[in-house]
């Protein structure tokens, strides 16, 4: 079942290579943007590592091609096995920066576990729904998907990464939905979700939600058994609401209060998000040039290199530059979907939904925390942002899926 | 569920959750049009004004302390405030709000904006020295006043006042002419820059590195953030002055309007003591100075910013007939017996009499005996055989006519006579070999400065031509020393019995019943000494004494003079003699109130003078 030449040739999904190395070349470039001149010691030279960190990830991606897809089941389990110990670690003797520990150090190596956690919990998420005998709609089983995902986020809950820990969620939303979890049921996740978003908004938000709530359960005219479950969630989420409030984190607490009203607050948490706005908006249609943002220069940005780099992108080049971004991350997600449609096993398939929803759940938050749309959440630009834990596993996501699009015939 | 209803399913599934992408995204790209097109030109507004501004931090200055560490020049913490000139919406309407609080010129604010053209985010110095009643008032108003800053400096301090203010030199802001060339070693406008004396000297060791403040600021000019590169502390230089006995001499000095004095240690060159009068305040250099006192003090007659020590030349009169005797001894014109024409108070040479101080005359003397006595006959006639050539070779063996290469700017190397100089002043063949004779007792046309003299007392000590020098270390800020390098002391190609004859005159001279510098003398030691009576075109005599002591072994040269102040014995003898008392009996009672002095600083100290 070896792959040959002829067939990698012929059923590479190229756009989907041409997307993702068009997002890593805008990276680099950003990079070097981010990191001449700024005065910071601690970033110069940035550039260079990733380009070494880039040339790994390639060969990472290349060598997953190759890898039959009964690899990657078999070691489904095991690797999110690997990832739950990893993380564990990670708590008892990780690596701080930033104040957060998200570091494993391996010899010289400090890895962000996170990472490959994400790439555990696809695999062993797809393994599972894959089984012909689960089914979602069955209470049992749907049980296992939500412990599946729990534990990890629970893991790196305290760490503490939000960020981190939404992507999960936003892995195991549209895999159980690809499994077919019903409508309703999606219903009574979604909504207290949103419900306790539009609770820190505040009471009109609120009271929108409940209106828009109401006609959704009126249009869809649920049994009424299902109507009374999310009736009575939404608002036992709208009571704890406030409780988990005072239990966030300092910081988190302040990240979700500017996100709400940046202006609030302008020269504390909210400066990123202001000045990030005026970097990309200061850039126009066209951008102020190559190493020209005299956001980036003059160090008004923070983290330029990580989490803000879209803007330094977006002030730089402009309007353009940033849509050819956007449509870069369309191209890449709708590919990586696509995939699940054509993958010629079910397993291939719910691996594929789980990659392109990470890839969109960062690609959608992070763009959107730097334009003012999403909370500053510290979520990277996968494949963009500096960060070589993160190009290594998501070589490999890209490597896998572009693999079962090789063998899709076979 | 059976496998075409799976793929059904999905097939529609996979159109919502593309849907849901696409509709963020979209909601993405909406806001990037409202962000990068519509709201661009309030945006781009905004990051132009967002200024970053880097703040120079000054690094501390290093102190100047004399031998044994006592501070002579300090450094104290004060507010400067300056102006932004990238930050300055309009400079007439600060004219108007900051030139009266700062009691500046009317007009400054626009003045220095308008001369700074290249880094317009570095701060100019408006007022140095600000009180902080000042710092008060522009805090309250920042608002009004973009562009106007304040920051901590260090201020040089004084504690002995006018102290040693030649060698010490002072600070001084940064003149524009000299900025071009200064710009490449990282000084700006405003920047304080020795000009003067060791801190000028010495500018690069004491300096230290200015660090630099990035702040981050909002229009409002209100520093959102701020990070910092520490200044490195400028070294510590140790001088060889001994504090003690330079507050003799300076206060032995004080009866005099002008003049100098020089003290060294002739087995190293290192400097003792030196002052120059009148003398100035070092202090009014260390704030911005009013153009009327900058003025006063370089129109002054009496120029008292010029250090006479190093830069003034005069005559030596008789001090240089110990050239005249060395030069006779060595070239065969005289010998320790030799008795020239006796003086009978001048002497006939040509078609005029060329006098002898003493009218009554010295009788027939040997040199030891014409030394001691001072007779300008005999010297006439060393002078006319020895010769112009000789004579001049003789005195640059001792060190004149050249620079001594003392560490301190601005020296002047004096003239020694020669054909050729003479050629060049009357024309060839325009001089007549009377001017021998005047060279022979130390007129004509040779001039000295008291730092030549004094290391020419040195080298008649020992025998060696030392580097007069200053700084004896640098402490850098790990309090390791380091010593400067220095030229070792150049043995002087005079014979050592030559020497040794001249050396007994010059003690005769402050013991002997003829000698002049009875004043010099030091019970319990030997002093070697040697008076001047230097006739000069601007007036009265100019009043010398070189010497050294104790003899043998001698510890310290000096050198006195004393402008138009009459006979070396009456007036710079004396005044040598203090010094050399207090060097070789040391204190003659406790030190008064030098601790006090020392710590406080006081501001009496410095108004003394």
């Amino acid at each position: 079942m070896a792959t040959s030449r002829q067939q990698l040739r012929k059923y590479l999904d190229w756009p989907l290579v041409g997307a993702a190395l068009g997002l890593v070349a805008c990276g680099i470039v950003g990079l070097l943007s981010a990191t001449t001149g700024t005065a910071t010691a601690r970033v110069s030279g940035l550039a260079g590592i990733q380009f070494l960190w880039l040339v790994l990830g390639i060969g990472v991606a290349i060598g997953a091609i190759r890898v039959p897809t009964r690899f990657w089941f078999g070691i489904s389990y095991i690797l999110y096995g690997i990832s739950i110990i990893a993380l564990v670690l990670t708590l008892a003797v990780g690596v701080s920066r930033m104040g957060a520990e998200r570091w494993l150090a391996i010899g010289p190596f400090r890895f962000q576990t996170s990472e490959m956690g994400k790439i555990g919990l696809i695999l062993a998420l797809a393994r599972y729904l894959s089984f012909h005998k689960v089914s979602v709609s069955r209470f049992r089983d749907f049980a296992v998907t939500v412990g599946l995902v729990l534990v990890p986020i629970a893991l790196i809950h305290r760490q503490p990464d939000l960020g981190t820990a939404l992507v999960y969620g936003s892995i195991f939303l549209p895999m159980v939905y690809w499994a077919g979890l019903a409508n309703l049921h999606l219903l009574a996740i979604i909504t207290p979700v949103i419900n306790a978003v539009c609770a820190f908004a505040g009471w009109i938000p609120w009271l929108v939600f409940l209106l828009i709530l109401v006609g959704v359960l009126f249009l869809m005219r649920p049994p009424l058994r299902w109507t009374v479950v999310i009736a009575v969630i939404n608002l036992v989420v709208g009571i704890v609401t406030p409780a988990i409030w005072d239990r966030l984190e300092p910081f988190q607490q302040r990240r979700i209060e500017t996100f709400f009203s940046p202006e609030k607050d302008p020269l504390g948490a909210g400066y990123q998000i202001i000045q990030s706005q005026v970097a990309i908006g200061s850039g126009g249609l066209w951008g102020k040039g190559f190493l020209e943002g005299s956001q980036t220069r003059l160090a008004y940005l923070p983290e330029t290199h990580t989490d803000f780099i879209f803007a330094v992108l977006g002030e730089e080049f402009g309007f353009v530059g940033a849509i050819v971004i956007v449509a870069l991350y369309v191209l890449l997600i709708w590919r990586i979907f696509r995939m699940a449609l054509v993958a010629n096993n079910n397993f291939a398939s719910f691996v594929c939904i789980g990659v392109g929803s990470m890839f969109a759940f960062h690609g959608i938050i992070n763009i959107g925390m730097t334009i003012g749309l999403a909370p500053v959440t510290g979520l990277p630009l996968l494949l963009v942002s500096y960060g070589g834990s993160s190009l290594l596993t998501n070589g490999l996501a890209i490597g896998m899926v572009l693999g079962f699009g090789v063998r899709r015939f076979e | 569920m059976v496998r075409a209803d799976l793929s059904g399913m999905r097939s529609a599934r996979i159109k919502v959750l593309m849907a849901v992408v696409l509709i963020a995204f979209l909601a993405i790209t909406v806001q990037l049009y409202t962000l990068q097109v519509l709201r661009h030109d309030t945006l781009r507004r905004r990051s132009e004004q967002n200024a970053m501004r880097t703040v120079p931090v000054e690094a501390i200055r290093g102190r100047i302390t004399d031998r044994n560490g006592v501070v002579l020049v300090g450094s104290r913490p004060a507010y400067t405030v300056g102006v932004i000139p990238a930050e300055v919406k309009d400079a007439a309407h600060l004219d108007s709000m900051v030139c009266p609080i700062l009691e500046i010129p009317p007009g400054t604010v626009s003045a220095k904006v308008s001369q700074q053209r290249q880094s317009l985010h570095r701060p100019i110095e408006l007022r140095r020295d600000a009180p902080f009643q000042i710092i008060a008032y522009l805090e309250e108003h920042r608002h009004e006043l973009p562009g106007i800053v304040y920051f901590v400096e260090s201020r040089r301090r004084y504690p002995f006042g006018i102290l040693a203010a030649h060698l010490l030199g002072y600070v001084r802001e940064v003149r524009e002419s000299q900025l071009k060339q200064l710009k490449d070693e990282g000084y700006a406008l405003g920047d304080l820059m020795g000009q003067a004396g060791v801190e000028a000297t010495y500018e690069r060791e004491l300096r230290g590195e200015k660090g630099e403040e990035y702040q981050e600021v909002t229009a409002t000019g209100r520093v959102v953030d701020s990070h910092r590169r520490e200044p490195v502390r400028g070294m510590d230089a140790r001088l060889s002055i001994d504090l003690a006995l330079q507050q003799v001499a300076e206060s032995a000095m004080d009866s005099i309007r002008r003049g100098a004095l020089v003290a060294l240690d002739p087995r190293t060159g290192e400097i003792l003591a030196l002052v120059s009068r009148p003398a100035f305040n070092p202090d009014i250099f260390s704030t911005v100075v009013p153009p009327e006192i900058w003025r006063e003090l370089n129109d002054d007659v009496e120029r008292p910013l010029f250090n006479r020590a190093t830069m003034g030349t005069y005559p030596p009169g008789s001090t240089a007939k110990m050239v005249s005797a060395a030069a006779g001894l060595e070239t065969g014109v005289l010998d320790s017996s030799t008795r020239l024409r006796p003086c009978t108070g001048g002497l006939a040479f040509g078609n005029r009499v060329y006098a002898c101080w003493n009218k009554r005359g010295h009788g027939s003397l040997n040199v030891v005996h014409a030394i001691e006595a001072s007779c300008n006959v005999f010297f006439y006639q060393v002078g006319e055989r020895v010769g112009v050539d000789k004579w001049g070779t003789y005195a640059r063996l001792l060190g004149l006519g050249q620079k001594t290469g003392i560490d301190l700017p601005g020296e002047d190397e004096g003239v020694v006579p020669s054909t050729q100089v003479y050629d060049r002043r009357f024309g060839k063949g325009k001089w007549g070999r009377g001017e021998a004779l005047n060279v022979g007792i130390g007129q004509g046309i040779v001039l000295v400065t008291p730092v030549q003299m004094a290391r020419y007392a040195a080298a008649l000590a020992t025998g060696y031509l030392v580097t007069p020098h200053l700084a004896i270390g640098f402490t850098d800020t790990n309090g390791v020393e380091h010593a400067p390098a220095l030229r070792p002391p150049k043995p002087v190609s005079i014979q050592p019995d030559v020497l040794r004859l001249i050396r007994s005159a010059m003690v005769l001279v402050t013991e002997g019943g003829s000698g002049t510098a009875h004043r010099a003398a030091v019970p319990g030691f030997h002093v070697a000494g040697k008076t001047g009576t230097a006739q000069n075109p601007h007036g009265d005599d100019h009043s010398w004494f070189v010497g050294f002591a104790p003899v043998p072994n001698p510890t310290i040269a000096i050198a006195v003079i004393c402008e138009n102040a009459g006979h070396g014995s009456t007036r710079a003898a004396p005044v040598a003699g203090a010094v050399l008392r207090r060097h070789l009996l040391g204190p003659e009672q406790p030190r008064p109130k030098k601790d006090e002095e020392m710590t406080a600083g006081h501001p009496i100290a410095q108004l003394r003078n």
